[in-house]
Formats: C-alpha cells, sequence, structure tokens
C-alpha cells in the first residue's frame, strides 16, 4: 500500500459518515423536487437509493457532485462541505453521472490515461489499473484503442465505470450505473462492487434494476413524493428475507393498479 | 492479383453510384476539378506572356505543385487522423511484395486523387509549351508526397523492430530531401523527384515488411501516439470545420492584401483599422475559444468533477488554444512582414491582442457558454458579448498605428487580461452552474 493510500485510509477512519444529507430541498420554479431529505451512509455500507422515474434521484446525485445547487440544507462528503471539495477531496470521490462525461474524440485508453494524470497517478500504476480493468471488462483489447464516439452505449458505461473506479475512490457515486448493460458486463460489475466494498468505503446507487441492487445493497433508500419514504437496512426492507426486493418497494410506491381496469382496449 | 483487385474497386465504385446525388457530385466535382484545371493552363499562359511582372510560370507552377504536396501530406491529419490501412491480412497466401502494392493501389483508389487527377490533365492539356512538363512533375509530386505521408505513418503507427530504424532513416531522408526538391529550380528537377520517389518506395517497402507480423487483419483503431489535445481538435467536427473556415478566411484576406500592394501599391481595405480585425488571432476566438466548454462541454466536466478548481481548466485551454495560435502565428506574422514591413508593430500588435484574447476568453468560457447543437448555427457559436469585448479591444489596440503616444496601451491590455484571467478563477465556484445551466439541459 503506498503512501497516498495509507493517508486516505487514516483519514477515513476518523469519520463514520462519509456522506451526510441534512434537510435538502430543490425546487424547480414551484415543482418541488427534493422535500427536507436527510439521510447519513456508514462506512462499508453500499447505498441503493430507490424510487420512480423523476423522483428526483438524479437530481439528488447532482446536488451531491455538486452540479446542481440546492435551494437549502447540507450536504458533507468525506467530513467537508460538498461544495468546499478541493482537488485532494475530490481524488477520494469517484462519479458515474448521468451524463457519462466520456470525452468521445478519444480513445477508452487516452481518456483512462488522461484521468490517471488528472488524479495523479504514477504511470506504471495507472498503467498496470488500464491493463486490469480492461482485461476484466472487455473481451477485444483492440477497443482500448478506438475513438469512444464508436463505442456503444454498454461499452460507454464500462468506460466511465473504469474512469470512476480508476483511482480507488472511498466515495463512489453511481447514477443507473447498470442501466445499458447486458447481463453479464451487469453480473461482473456487481462482482467488481462486491470486491471494492470495504469498510472505509461507501457506495451510493441509485437505479431501476432491483435485481441487481438486491444483490450489492446494503441499505435501502426510498424516493417518493419528494420525500426519503424509507431509509433502513436491506434486511428491515425486505423484512429479514420475507418479502422480496420488488414487493417491499411496491408498497411503499403504491402504484395506481386501479386504474389499469379502466383501459378496456387492451 | 492486383488487376484483380483494381477491377474489384471499380466495380464497388460503379455499384455505389446508384444513388442519383451521389451521380450528380461525382460529375460535378470532376467538372470543377477539370475547371481549376483549365484555369490553372490560362493563369500560367498569361504569366508566361508577361502581364504579370511579380511572378514567372516557372515559379506559379512550383507553387501549384507545392500546393498539392502539402495538401497530400495533410491528409495524414485531415480532416481526421487515417491509420494505414491494411486491405490483405497476414493470412492471405500472399507475398509481401504483392500484400504492399496492393495497400498502395488501395490508397490511391480515393475519390481524392482523381479529382487532382482530371486537374493536372485537363491542366497540362491547356497550359501552352510546358504540358508535359507539368504532367509529369505534379503527377510524381502527388505520388511522392503520398508515398512521404505512408512513411510518417509507418513510424506513428506502429512499434517496428529496431533492425528497421534504419529504413525509417532513410525514409525520414528521403523525405526532407523530397521537400527541400520542390523548393529548388533545378534543371534536373524531374529526376530528383523520380528517384527521391523511388527510394521512399522502396523504403516503404521494407517499413511495410517490418510490421507485416505485427498486423492482425485491417487495422482500423486510432493509434495512440498522437497528442490528445490535437484528438480533441481534429476529431470534434464541431470545432474542426469553424477552424478551418476562420483559417481559410484570414489566409485570403492576408493573401489579397499581400498581392494588392506587391501589384497596385495599396492595401486592403486601405489597410484601416478594420483590416487588423482579421491580422490579429481574433477569428479563432470569436468562432471557437471565446466558448470552450460550449465545444468540449465532457472535457469541463471531466475537470469539475475530478478536479473542481479552475487553474488547471485553465491550462487545458491553452492547450487547445496552443495548436491553431501557431498556424494563425506562421501564416499571419511572414504575410504581415511581407506587405506591411513595419516588424514593431506587427509584432506588439499581434502579440498583445493574442495576449489579450486568450487571458479573456477564460473568463468568457466561463460566464458566457453557448450551447452547440450544429457545427454553425443561427445563434452563433460564441456569446454575442464575447465577440464585441474582443473586437473592441482589437480595434482599440490599432491605435498604436495612428498615434505612438497610443503604446501606452499595451500593458494596459495584459492588465485588463490579467483582470480576466483572476476574476475567472475566484468566480468560479459560484460561476460553474451557469455551464451546467446553459449546456446540460436539454
Amino acid at each position: 500500500m503506498n503512501v497516498g493510500q495509507n493517508q486516505n485510509k487514516n483519514f477515513c477512519n476518523k469519520l463514520r459518515f462519509m456522506i451526510e444529507i441534512k434537510d435538502l430541498t430543490k425546487a424547480y420554479d414551484k415543482n418541488k423536487v427534493l422535500d427536507t431529505i436527510s439521510l447519513k451512509v456508514d462506512n462499508g455500507s453500499v447505498y441503493a437509493l430507490l424510487g420512480k422515474n423523476g423522483a428526483g434521484k438524479t437530481t439528488l446525485i447532482n446536488i451531491l457532485i455538486d452540479l446542481i445547487q440546492p435551494d437549502s440544507g447540507t450536504i458533507f462528503i468525506n467530513g467537508k462541505e460538498h461544495n468546499t471539495l478541493d482537488k485532494e477531496d475530490k481524488k477520494h470521490t469517484g462519479v458515474v453521472g448521468e451524463d457519462l462525461a466520456l470525452i468521445e474524440e478519444l480513445s477508452a485508453l487516452e481518456y483512462l490515461t488522461f484521468v490517471g494524470k488528472i488524479y495523479g497517478l504514477p504511470s506504471d500504476i495507472l498503467k498496470k489499473r488500464i491493463d486490469d480493468l480492461f482485461h476484466y471488462f472487455f473481451e477485444d483489447n483492440r477497443d482500448l484503442k478506438k475513438n469512444i464516439s464508436k463505442y456503444s452505449t454498454g461499452m460507454k458505461k464500462k468506460i466511465t465505470f473504469c474512469a470512476a473506479v480508476l483511482h480507488t475512490p472511498d466515495t463512489l457515486i453511481l447514477d443507473e450505473p447498470f442501466s445499458g448493460l447486458d447481463p453479464l458486463v451487469t453480473n461482473q460489475m456487481i462482482s467488481f462492487l462486491h470486491q471494492y466494498k470495504k469498510n472505509d468505503r461507501v457506495i451510493l446507487i441509485s437505479s431501476h434494476d432491483l435485481n441487481y441492487v438486491e444483490k450489492i445493497a446494503t441499505h435501502i433508500g426510498v424516493l417518493n413524493n419528494n420525500q426519503l419514504q424509507f431509509n433502513s437496512s436491506l434486511q428491515a426492507f425486505t423484512e429479514n428475507g420475507i418479502t422480496s426486493i420488488d414487493i417491499a418497494l411496491l408498497k411503499i410506491l403504491r402504484p395506481n393498479e386501479n386504474q389499469l381496469s379502466n383501459i378496456d382496449w387492451v | 492479383m492486383i488487376g484483380y483487385l483494381i477491377l474489384y474497386k471499380f466495380k464497388h465504385y460503379i455499384k455505389g453510384l446508384k444513388n442519383p446525388w451521389k451521380i450528380i457530385l461525382t460529375i460535378a466535382l470532376t467538372f470543377t476539378a477539370f475547371i481549376y484545371g483549365r484555369l490553372y493552363g490560362e493563369i500560367s499562359n498569361n504569366i508566361a506572356s508577361g502581364e504579370t511582372d511579380f511572378l514567372t510560370d516557372e515559379k506559379f507552377t512550383t507553387l501549384i505543385i507545392i500546393t498539392i504536396s502539402v495538401i497530400t501530406l495533410l491528409r495524414m491529419v485531415f480532416p481526421g487522423y487515417n491509420p494505414l490501412i491494411q486491405i490483405f491480412p497476414k493470412y492471405y497466401p500472399l507475398s509481401k511484395a504483392e500484400i504492399y502494392f496492393s495497400s498502395l493501389i488501395n490508397d490511391f483508389y480515393k475519390p481524392y486523387f482523381f479529382y487532382l487527377v482530371v486537374f493536372i490533365f485537363s491542366g497540362s492539356y491547356y497550359v501552352e509549351n510546358s504540358g508535359f512538363h507539368f504532367l509529369a512533375y505534379a503527377s510524381l509530386a502527388l505520388i511522392s508526397s503520398h508515398l512521404a505521408r505512408r512513411s510518417f505513418q509507418y513510424i506513428v503507427d506502429f512499434r517496428t523492430k529496431s533492425s528497421f530504424r534504419f529504413f525509417h532513416v532513410i525514409g525520414a531522408l528521403a523525405i526532407v530531401c523530397f521537400i527541400f526538391t520542390l523548393f529548388t529550380n533545378s534543371s534536373c528537377w524531374a529526376l530528383q523527384v523520380i528517384s527521391i520517389s523511388a527510394v521512399v518506395l522502396i523504403v516503404g517497402f521494407f517499413q511495410e515488411s517490418s510490421i507485416l507480423s505485427r498486423r492482425s487483419g485491417e487495422i482500423k483503431s486510432k493509434s495512440g501516439k498522437v497528442n490528445i489535445y490535437l484528438k480533441l481538435l481534429l476529431n470534434n467536427k464541431k470545432v474542426r470545420l469553424p477552424l478551418i473556415v476562420a483559417l481559410l478566411l484570414k489566409s485570403l484576406i492576408l493573401v489579397a492584401d499581400f498581392f494588392l500592394f506587391k501589384k497596385k501599391g495599396i492595401h486592403f481595405l486601405d489597410g484601416q483599422i478594420v483590416f487588423w480585425l482579421f491580422a490579429s488571432p481574433l477569428i479563432l476566438f470569436t468562432y471557437v475559444f471565446n466558448n470552450v466548454w460550449g465545444f468540449w462541454k465532457n472535457l469541463w466536466l471531466n475537470m469539475e468533477l475530478k478536479v473542481g478548481d479552475y487553474k488547471p481548466m485553465t491550462s487545458q485551454i491553452l492547450r487547445l488554444i496552443l495548436f491553431p495560435f501557431i498556424i494563425d502565428l506562421l501564416i499571419t506574422v511572414p504575410i504581415l512582414f511581407f506587405s506591411w514591413t513595419d516588424y514593431k508593430f506587427i509584432l506588439l500588435f499581434y502579440f498583445t491582442t493574442a495576449g489579450y484574447l486568450i487571458m479573456l476568453s477564460f473568463l468568457w468560457s466561463l460566464i458566457l457558454p453557448v450551447k452547440i447543437n450544429s457545427t454553425f448555427q443561427m445563434k452563433g457559436s460564441t456569446s454575442p458579448w464575447s465577440i464585441i469585448a474582443s473586437m473592441g479591444g482589437v480595434l482599440l489596440l490599432t491605435t498604436i498605428k495612428i498615434n505612438h503616444w497610443f503604446y501606452i496601451l499595451i500593458p494596459l491590455f495584459f492588465i485588463i487580461g490579467g483582470i480576466g484571467y483572476w476574476l475567472s478563477i475566484d468566480l468560479y465556484r459560484k460561476k460553474k452552474y451557469i455551464i451546467v445551466n446553459k449546456l446540460m439541459k436539454e
């Protein structure tokens, strides 16, 4: 383990909550999207944020990564207010956002090297990590030299994921990481996240893919009607495994099934 | 085998002509190439008959041949970098020579070469006295410069065995000789070009042989050795075209001014202050660099998510500006030197405006970003306010030409630029949401 990683570990061991949100509120014009959201994510946990389309999951993540300003409330990441993070603080965070942020003019190799250099990774370590990640997620090594603009949606997602974990951040924020991926790659990603999960790290995932969420999450948060309607462990959510995760979610979201009978033309 | 390849390519081309628009375009471009050839012939004839005193027909022909060579070489990187392609993978039962020549023929079987051949034939037909001279030289220049391009690309695309580095050195020397030959006016020019073409051809064969074992099938992947900032410029269609148009427009105005001055002793636009707008690097900024994050949104997003500080972002902007700026500098300053000769004013004016425009582009890119939806959009690709401020600054600086007292403005421009840089860094955390709101919303 190098010096940087040791410092990183000591820094994180001092904190219990790596992500802490207090009374977060956000509205677009008069349309309230998030209403006094509060949550804490413990070290070593994988927190899955669930909710309907438009529930505000992506808005919450964009506020966390400081791309959107909240109307009120505070957010702490690794003990520091989220909008005051400097370059050194950002080295502790990895993000797969809604916007994949890939520089499509470059090849995957050039992009990952660029990202690694931004994080100040030494060349030999960077080369090994790129090789390892690429061999794990891709079948054809020639893809590494292809321009990203020629990649499929799934390949783009994989490269974004590789760029997010390249510098082994303590806080990994993933917005819909499994969408657009085939089941094989999704399982690879789940296995990778299992290995990535450590006591001094935290992973926050927003996803619709409940089957995959169930395999990795330790904690669940459900956003509904602008509020965090559930915020506890996976065991509590599934009542110690008695209820499946999708049934448990439907109990909270309560879809309007009565309306289906009105659609008599189906 | 090679005959079959030519027939196959021809058949493939004819099949591709099902689309009527493609037929019309092919006919139109062939006709255009023919007309340009004729134009060359007639201009050359007029020059030979003594209508122009500052250019001889030999010099004019050399100029045309150099242009053909330079454009052929530049095809390597414009409009994008195209790696070498091996059309027959190594498992085909073909000799090294067959593989080499088939890939050469495949290279020459491109519309670019077709239209240039039409131009050369048309030109050699219409030029009086020296038709064969032009036909031979221009064809040789076309072939040699393409071979030279291939030689460069062997080095860029592949890491060849050390034992073959000798051939790369010979190849590089031949290319240097080739370029030098274009600028000489020796009587055995044709012999030089033929011998150099032969050397480049043979060297190319050995270079090809050295990398055969490394190739597997058709290689289409991009080389990882190209500077990433160059790729950010060349592979971004929305940037590439405006920059080419800007530099061409500027070159046209400067060249027109040069010829006008040489011929009639007057300057384009009477050398008034509007002319100096084109002499400064302003056009690069009003077309592209006053809105860097609009053109490279994801570069900003990466820097924001991973760094979050504007200082390293300004260094990214500088690296993006560097390559077009050097081209602009190489075009502008020598032409201005020839047509204006006021070296002190030209250098001070050019570098002061460059400094001012670069420093303020950091600020405009942050506070006045414009979403780029298409290459040339109606609302403009940079903010009108940034255009007014940039243009106003350049126009104000031209006053140093009127009265030497206005040289006092030069430090002021660097101070304004410095303030722009400082403001961009200071305001970044508050103003970065403008970029998100303007560029990232659908």
